[in-house]
């Protein structure tokens, strides 16, 4: 600690040293006081009478991250991001953590090679590299849902669909006068887990791009991604982990007048080799996709269209585009427990936005566990393995116009059966429409309704019991009130009936068993309370959150909770 | 156009033609009972009620009128040790079911309890159960500490399994090698604490030893570190833990029958990393150790020399100075490593 504290005074001198001489210094800052107060109504069946399970809660934490940029000339940038935790509750620094959060050296070689060294976000293709994001989530979503998303979504680094990792990232474009406009290449080697000579490898991750950008008409790309465990950096017993994934894909444009019509593509193949030294046993795993569609977009109406079939192999396995944001298989933190005790509450759909400790940082080699309710129909993300068929995606307008709506429908199989020969069926239904009611009554102040359906379909062998439907309604009201101040009021729903067979997995990624899964469950999440913009960076917000949660199968689990949320975000 | 147009057609072919699924399914089969699904005579039992796991292995009995997916479920009324036996098949029987006493999570089943043994099959509402009574649990190599019914010495040492722990530690920086009643603890209730704090940031606080008295060498029944496993529950304390433990062992090289600090015989040693979470069987082949004494002449790992082993813990950085380690159940295996 001594130790740490002296390279911080030292750091911070040497900053300050430098930017008295030069002025290449400059800060960043990123500031959040919570403070969140929930109760179970003590009416529910799931603490009634319960006289040792936690009732209340009073929690929450000062942050401050400081970020140091030290810009010493036009190609070189660095900056480190010290974080300061001091939990709610805390007096003079009691209880506080002083962390490093971020390091990043970024620079450009020979004016041609941009690199970038230290923590690094990465997102390739879908199929390749993506972070898909949680599955309730919802771009017409509530105000204050949003709130508790970004907050999580920063302090996870979910910027977008990037993974964050830390290595080397470097970055180069060539331009061309004829044939071809540019070419651009990017390549990238990291190390995403750190062996601890017992049950973790080192994990090597790396990759790298090539697009070639024709001109207005055509796009190529090549994507390689590569990840391998380093031999002997964990015991015998550990299943030593190598998968490689090569893609190509193209986007052509066809214009005439008032349209453009887009034809693009992705297909590729992936090869795993798993290899447990114990039992000197190996599996080899070979597969391929292929995504292609046709669309059109208007060149002067916010309209489009796009039809598209896609087939993703049995044993198609990207670690990289299937790793989960979200652990399903955790409990929450809020108010655990309930039934004396004895039971340890399952998460719910405020938990999966509000809750950073479910949330997985990191990519994982094999398919991990996932509660059907939430999303069955693709819980890997588009590269979800074993899946085939169509998509009708649309859009009109966008978030800024008087109507904005976006419609995303799939109609999917199985490839192969999964432990019978009759294949599941899924039907995946999403819809969201932004109405600015503002811009037609003529009213300066904002007043915008949002509403969303998540619809999901799983229908399998009868035999089987595959029977499977869940909903997820949003509704959203923002109104202002006072000139900065908004009114924030929405609701999010969830209803899933039905039972499906949860397939599990062992280190190899072989389907070993099945676990029943029957649910009859609804869930609800209402809240209301006010915004108050200080700034394009600077709010503050007071909103209360209702839960409902009914078990239909055992209603001993039903439960309402309350909660008082406060928050002070800033950024500079 | 025409041309992309061949090139997409050609790549999808190629594609197409690159894996083609013959199986009827994929997986496990699933196995899923029948709406007439019925165990014959509702009958389901054990080869023997009562078993030695020293020497038995026992295994279930069952017959049903459809190929399913069954699992039997076991679990100690006391230890609450569970093992999983499951398969697809028509009927359970000696080839696979199997059971020799060992278990499927860091609890370990003791003697004298009764194991529940409850078979369930896929998609089937109902249960079957019976009782086991285990006479004398599985045994595993050479036990080194069960810390059960240990024999103080009223100065912070003990006997247990008839070898002698003692602990030695750096001034000032102790509450060490505590007996600790842990519900989670994997053999019985019982587990050792090793806590303290690191005051003069010499990355140690204490060591828990044990060494063999007659004979002066521990006698495993092997000489050859290839062969030898030391095995131990370790309580890991999740990523941000702070603190290692180290198992480090002494050799006799030159049967003196005593053994020297100052590096002149084999010291060998082998650092866990506590980053992880719960209870976690840590097995360490002999071999994967690594030697300590430098300036020893002999540079040899005899696990037949041994005759001091210990069990040091100490901080991973300077800045974490306070900490504790839990270990249980220290033992060495021939052969293999301990199969729990």
């Amino acid at each position: 600690m001594k130790t740490q504290k002296l390279i911080i005074t030292l750091f911070l001198s040497l900053c300050f040293i430098f930017s008295k001489a030069q002025s290449p210094f400059y800060f960043t800052g990123y500031g959040r006081a919570l403070i969140a107060k929930s109760a179970y109504n003590e009416n529910s069946n799931y603490v009634k009478n319960d006289t040792t399970s936690a009732k209340k809660s009073l929690a929450g934490n000062f942050v401050f991250d400081l970020g140091i940029n030290v810009k010493p000339s036009e190609i070189l940038k660095a900056n480190v991001i010290l974080r300061v935790n001091n939990q709610f509750g805390g007096f003079f620094s009691t209880g506080s953590l002083l962390e490093f959060r971020q390091i990043q050296i970024h620079g450009i070689l020979a004016k041609k090679i941009a690199y970038s060294l230290g923590d690094i976000d990465l997102q390739m293709t879908k199929y390749t590299l993506f972070n898909s994001y949680e599955a309730t989530r919802s771009e017409f979503e509530a105000e204050a849902f949003k709130i508790r998303r970004n907050i999580i979504d920063y302090d996870n680094f979910n910027n977008g669909n990037q993974w964050r990792v830390q290595g080397i990232q470097l970055k180069t474009k060539i331009e061309f006068e004829k044939i071809i406009k540019d070419l651009s290449l990017s390549a990238f080697g990291s190390r995403i887990k750190a062996s601890n000579f017992i049950n973790t490898p080192d994990r090597l991750l790396y990759g790298g791009t090539l697009k070639i950008h024709q001109g207005k008409s055509l796009d190529l790309g090549i994507n390689f991604i590569g990840i391998n465990d380093l031999p002997g950096t964990a015991q015998d017993t550990v299943v030593s982990y190598a998968n490689k994934i090569i893609t190509g894909d193209f986007a052509y444009t066809y214009s005439t007048r008032n349209l453009n019509f887009i034809a693009k593509s992705e297909l590729g193949t992936s090869n795993s080799d798993m290899f447990q030294a114990k039992e000197n046993k190996r599996i080899k795993n070979y597969d391929h996709f292929i995504d292609a569609s046709l669309g059109v977009k208007h060149k002067y109406l916010p309209f489009k269209i796009f039809v598209s079939y896609r087939f993703i192999g049995n044993e198609y396995y990207s670690a990289g585009a299937q790793s989960r944001r979200i652990n399903d298989n955790i409990h929450p933190t809020l108010l655990p427990n309930g039934l004396g005790g004895s039971n340890n509450r399952n998460m719910n759909i405020f938990d999966r936005f509000t809750d950073l400790n479910l949330y997985n940082k990191t990519i994982t080699t094999t398919l991990s566990y996932y509660l059907p309710m939430y999303n069955n129909v693709l819980p890997y993300g588009a590269a979800t393995p074993n899946r085939k068929g169509y998509t009708l995606e649309t859009e009109y307008g966008n978030s800024d116009s008087v109507f904005y709506a976006q419609v995303n429908a799939q109609m999917l199989s199985e490839v192969i059966g999964v432990g019978i020969s009759q294949k599941r069926n899924f039907i995946l239904f999403n819809a969201g429409a932004t109405l600015n009611l503002h811009k037609i009554i003529g009213c300066k102040k904002l007043l915008a309704v949002s509403s969303a359906i998540k619809y999901e379909n799983t229908q399998g062998a009868t035999a089987a019991k595959i029977n499977l439907q869940s909903s997820i309604v949003d509704f959203a009201l923002t109104f202002e009130i006072l000139k900065n101040l908004n009114f924030s009021s929405g609701i999010k729903f969830l209803n899933a009936k039905g039972s499906e067979n949860i397939i599990l997995r062992d280190a190899f990624n072989n389907i070993t068993s099945y676990e029943q899964f029957k649910v009859g469950n609804t869930q609800s999440i209402i809240t209301t309370g006010l915004i108050y913009h200080l700034s394009k960076q600077t709010s503050f917000a007071a909103n209360a959150f209702w839960q409902l949660n009914n078990n239909h199968q055992n209603s001993n689990e039903n439960y309402a909770v309350h909660q008082l949320f406060f928050s002070y975000l800033l950024k500079f | 156009m025409k041309k992309l147009l061949i090139f997409l057609f050609s790549a999808a072919t190629v594609i197409s033609a690159c894996k083609k699924y013959n199986e009827e399914f994929t997986g496990a089969p699933l196995g899923i009972a029948p709406d007439d699904f019925a165990v014959v005579n509702n009958s389901f039992a054990v080869s023997k009620n009562n078993p030695n796991f020293i020497n038995d292995t026992i295994y279930f009995m069952a017959t049903f009128n459809a190929s399913v997916t069954w699992k039997i479920r076991l679990k100690g009324e006391l230890s609450g040790a569970i093992k999983i036996i499951s398969g697809y098949s028509n009927s359970i029987n000696a080839n696979n079911s199997k059971w020799n006493g060992t278990t499927d999570i860091a609890k370990l089943f003791r003697g004298g309890e009764n194991v529940n043994a409850s078979l369930t099959v896929y998609g089937w509402t109902d249960s079957l159960t019976t009782t086991i009574n285990i006479v004398l649990p599985k045994k595993h190599g050479t036990i080194l500490g069960r810390f059960e019914n240990i024999v103080p010495d009223g100065a912070g040492n003990f006997t247990d399994q008839g070898l002698y722990w003692f602990s030695s530690f750096d001034a000032n920086e102790k509450e060490f090698m505590n007996k600790v009643l842990d519900a989670d603890a994997p053999e019985g209730n019982y587990c050792i604490q090793l806590k303290g704090h690191d005051a003069n940031g010499n990355y140690y606080i204490g060591k828990a030893g044990l060494s063999s008295s007659s004979p002066f060498t521990f006698a495993f029944g092997s000489s050859d570190a290839n062969k030898v496993y030391f095995n131990l529950y370790v309580k890991g304390e999740g990523a941000g833990s702070v603190a290692k433990l180290v198992i480090e062992t002494f050799e006799d090289d030159n049967d003196d029958h005593v053994v020297y600090y100052d590096n002149s015989e084999d010291k060998y040693s082998s650092t866990i990393d506590l980053g992880f979470d719960g209870w976690k069987l840590i097995s360490i082949k002999y071999s994967d150790f690594v030697l300590e004494s430098s300036s020893s002449p002999y540079k040899d790992k005899n696990p037949d020399k041994i005759h001091l082993i210990g069990f040091y813990c100490g901080p991973k950085s300077a800045s974490a100075t306070s900490l504790q380690v839990q270990f249980d159940f220290p033992t060495v295996t021939v052969d293999a490593p301990m199969i729990p």
